[in-house]
């Protein structure tokens, strides 16, 4: 292509102050990071780091993100690489070293120094909000409502108080023809005076909260171990922070069990070391007290849910369980369930199935930490609605 | 106008000029670089264009990804990248517009080379010039299939082109890929040529037995192989044969396909590239600073820039410090120039000893060797055709390997040979440092699905990696993929189903 003559190279600056390519890319990133955590959520929920923590600190939590990379077909790392040294190297001479890595880091490749694994930091809060994002409580229904403030504000009022900031202009200067048509007899924009200042003022909005309840019985008897009693702290430290967050006005009741059903707080609730035997029907009574007591299904969305390793004591408290819940289903609860630990069967469990035809009655078992999470999804599951209602 | 800009109407003028001058000394010395539009950019646009490589390009994660590395570790001060120069025509070349004028002048000196580099290097004859105005049509057509198919969809083909973005066939003949059936055609008429030519000639006298006796000709196979011969871009096969492919994810893996083309050349290029536009912003700026150019006392600092960044590097190879010293070598080697040691090595080796050159610098038989390698060697080329042992001992250079004692891993020196060192150094470059993988059957078991096939040439395939590679592959051939290799010195198939892989 022929060229002016007079074309040549030369520099130029422009203003890229709203160039924005790159952090828009970033972006995709960040929402590719936030899939893999998704993704690790099950170990990253289950680590009793987060658990032990204060909630309210602000400790991060690293979670190694291999998924984080785009896979190429590639050649392994080999043992051997040219290098250029100072011309003092002799065969045998060690040009540097580096620690052999951790046992057990999987597979082969990774062997280079500096391999660039993509790490995210995460606040427990933000963690926290990952969680919660998948969560709610099931077939929640409109019942008699509590009245609360939200978090909402709306501006729906004006007044004349002067704040420059909110100023209504538009109304403000129709005060102001007003009153120049009233005093002048001319409807002009004129002498805008403290007096035509219209300011728009905020109100935080009441909202209904749905009325709700959940029941929560732990089994503490000596067949709970450390694992059970670990398990059964995660998935509750958990519910209970997804309710405060999400649900604030939901009301707690904590019941523990060994052959007796105890109501207590939420710090013993967790604290309560175990021990004797086993009869799960004493907390399904107290449940089914508690409801007909204090929380009737008319008013409130209820939902118990019982921690057990299953193993109860005899066959016929078994069946006095299974008609408890039919007798709370009975009641109208928005659903039961029951979280059994460790242990994949057991005849608890078995009686559960068997007998209660329910599809409000939901049941999981924990054999893996790991499965907390899947756990929590099953028995928090938004989605959920039940047709069954009466 | 930005803060930078206002501080420095004064550096602006100075690098103007400096720019003018230059150019003048790089076309006296017998350089003709594109002309090159340099843009004073802040340090986020130069990130940016670092992690995209040619501005407006597509947008995808791991190209944020990339920028988000660059820009921590410049806010770490870990690393910081001086230039970025994109080859078209005209060039566009980024200055950082925080960086002092002395270094600016240095590098877009040193971008001269490159354009200078890409524009008479034969080996970047069929890249697309005009390849930014290219690159904005296809971004804003992924953009479009976004809008339409959604953007996870565009992602998923998106990633999975990616993944085997590098496996193309950059030989010009096979750049343009005929449509299926002309293919197929194509095909059908060389294999049967081919069967023709295997079969055994006639026999001279076979006219004189009875019809009966005669031997019956086998019928010519018609069921033609897809492909016929191995294909190397499997970007490209797969684009025309995959059985179930959208229209616009074709197109996706065209974009892709044409972006890995053009940066073909750059990659088989690196380590000339670089020497090469070291080399002349080295003899450049020495110009410079002979004829006054330069603000005394500045010399120090593009002296520290260039050291730095031609400095060997004790474990891997710096292509800047090798490139830069292959040329230093080849021009002294054929002006005479070496010392007497180098000297009797070549005598030693039975290699010719130039007699020591005296006339003017530019017409130097060295000098001439030097714009000779420029046009025709790639990286491979350059080391099989002029590193030797001078070479070897000049860069102090070695193979080490990985040793492991009381728990730790030591690197440790075990040759010094130059000819296992370039044995070593052609082979790590071969493909581009990619393994070799050929689409061998693309109708394999007659199921329609794909056979790959990996030439093992000492090099296994990273196994971790292949395995997450499968199902990319499987997404946009949509059928079962395997892929043939040696591991342990015994031939395996790797195979994923869109299930699981499995190993035969």
């Amino acid at each position: 292509m022929p060229r002016f003559e007079t074309e040549r190279s030369f520099i130029s600056q422009q203003d890229w102050s709203l160039h924005r390519k790159g952090p828009t890319d970033e972006e995709r990133l960040n929402r590719k990071v936030k899939e893999a955590i998704k993704g690790n959520l099950p170990s990253i929920i289950s680590d009793g780091t987060i658990i032990s923590a204060d909630p309210n600190t602000k400790k991060t939590i690293r979670v190694p993100l291999r998924s984080i990379e785009l896979p190429h077909i590639i050649r392994s790392r080999g043992n051997n690489g040219i290098g250029a040294g100072d011309g003092g190297e002799k065969g045998g001479d060690i040009i540097a070293s580096r620690p052999v890595e951790g046992q057990g880091s999987g597979s082969g490749a990774g062997n280079a120094p500096g391999e660039d694994i993509m790490e995210a930091e995460l606040t427990i809060e933000e963690i926290q909000q990952l969680v919660f994002e998948d969560l709610g409580l099931p077939d929640l229904k409109p019942k008699a409502k509590k009245i609360v403030e939200s978090d909402e504000v709306v501006f729906d009022d004006v007044r004349k108080k002067r704040t420059a900031t909110n100023l209504d202009l538009r109304r403000t200067i129709e005060a102001n023809i007003r009153r120049n048509a009233l005093q002048r007899g001319e409807a002009v924009i004129d002498d805008i005076d403290q007096d035509d200042y219209r300011v728009r003022t905020s109100n935080i909005k009441e909202r209904e909260a749905e009325a709700a309840v959940l029941i929560m019985m732990r089994d503490i008897s000596a067949s709970m171990g450390d694992f059970e009693n670990y398990i059964v702290r995660s998935f509750c430290w958990w519910t209970v922070l997804f309710l405060r967050s999400k649900f604030p006005h939901v009301e707690l009741v904590f019941i523990i069990h060994d052959t007796e059903a105890e109501r207590v707080t939420e710090k013993e609730f967790f604290r309560r070391a175990s021990s004797g035997g086993t009869q799960c029907s004493s907390a399904n009574q107290m449940a089914l007290d508690c409801i007909v007591d204090e929380f009737p299904t008319d008013q409130y969305n209820v939902y118990p849910l019982h921690f057990s390793d299953g193993d109860n004591w005899g066959g016929q408290d078994n069946k006095k369980c299974v008609s408890l819940i039919k007798a709370m289903l009975e009641l109208g609860i928005s659903q039961y369930a029951f979280v059994q630990i460790a242990k994949p069967k057991s005849e608890l469990l078995e009686a559960y199935r068997t007998l209660i035809d329910d599809g409000r009655f939901s049941s999981v078992t924990i054999e893996k930490k790991e499965e907390v999470w899947g756990a929590l999804q099953t028995i928090f599951d938004k989605g959920k609605e039940y047709t069954t209602e009466k | 106008m930005s803060r930078a800009e206002l501080g420095s109407k004064g550096e602006f003028t100075e690098l103007e000029i400096a720019l003018g001058r230059v150019i003048e000394i790089a076309n006296e010395f017998g350089l003709d670089p594109f002309l090159t539009r340099f843009e004073m950019v802040p340090a986020h646009i130069m990130h940016e264009m670092g992690a995209y490589g040619v501005p407006g390009a597509f947008s995808h994660w791991t190209r944020g990804r990339a920028y988000r590395q660059m820009k921590t570790e410049y806010d770490y001060g870990l690393s910081k990248i001086y230039e970025m120069v994109i080859n078209s025509d005209p060039a566009i070349a980024y200055l950082l517009e925080t960086n002092p004028p002395v270094i600016n002048t240095m590098v877009m000196a040193h971008v001269l080379g490159h354009t200078d580099f890409f524009k008479n290097s034969s080996l970047f004859a069929p890249t697309r010039r005009d390849m930014p105005d290219m690159a904005a049509l296809r971004a804003d057509r992924i953009a479009q299939y976004e809008q339409r198919e959604g953007e996870s969809e565009v992602e998923k083909t998106l990633d999975a082109a990616l993944s085997i973005a590098e496996h193309i066939d950059p030989d010009p003949r096979s750049m343009v890929r005929l449509p299926r059936n002309e293919q197929v055609a194509v095909w059908r008429e060389q294999y049967k040529q081919e069967q023709l030519r295997d079969r055994r000639p006639q026999d001279e006298y076979v006219d004189l037995l009875a019809p009966g006796e005669r031997p019956i000709e086998e019928p010519l196979k018609t069921r033609v192989p897809v492909p016929l011969h191995p294909e190397k871009d499997i970007l490209g096969f797969i684009r025309e044969f995959a059985p179930h492919l959208a229209d616009w994810q074709k197109d996706i893996i065209d974009i892709v396909r044409e972006e890995s083309i053009y940066f073909w050349p750059q990659r088989r290029t690196k380590i000339v590239n670089e020497g090469w536009a070291s080399f002349w912003h080295k003899r450049i700026m020495r110009e410079m600073a002979a004829r006054g150019y330069l603000p005394q006392g500045e010399d120090v600092e593009w002296w520290r820039l260039h050291a730095g960044v031609v400095a060997p590097r004790k474990m891997g190879l710096n292509p800047y410090h090798f490139g830069l010293n292959m040329l230093d070598y080849l021009e002294e080697y054929h002006n005479g120039m070496l010392s007497v040691e180098e000297n009797r090595w070549l005598e030693k080796n039975e290699y010719p000893v130039y007699p020591r050159y005296t006339g003017p610098n530019q017409d130097s038989p060295g000098l001439k060797e030097v714009f000779r390698l420029r046009e025709f060697c790639d990286d491979q080329g350059m080391i099989r055709n002029y590193f030797d042992g001078n070479a070897a001992a000049r860069m102090n250079m070695y193979i080490y390997t990985q040793q492991e004692e009381n728990g730790k891993i030591n690197y440790v020196v075990v040759e010094k040979g130059w000819k296992q060192i370039s044995a070593q150094l052609v082979a790590s470059l071969t493909n581009c440092g990619f393994p070799y993988i050929v689409v061998k059957d693309g109708d394999y078991k007659g199921r329609q699905e794909l056979y790959l096939s990996h030439y093992f040439e000492g090099d296994g395939l990273d196994i971790e990696y292949l395995k997450k590679t499968l199902p990319y592959i499987h997404l946009l051939w949509g059928r079962p993929v395997h892929l043939e290799t040696v591991v342990d010195d015994s031939a395996k198939v790797y195979s994923y189903d869109g299930e699981k892989i499995t190993i035969d």
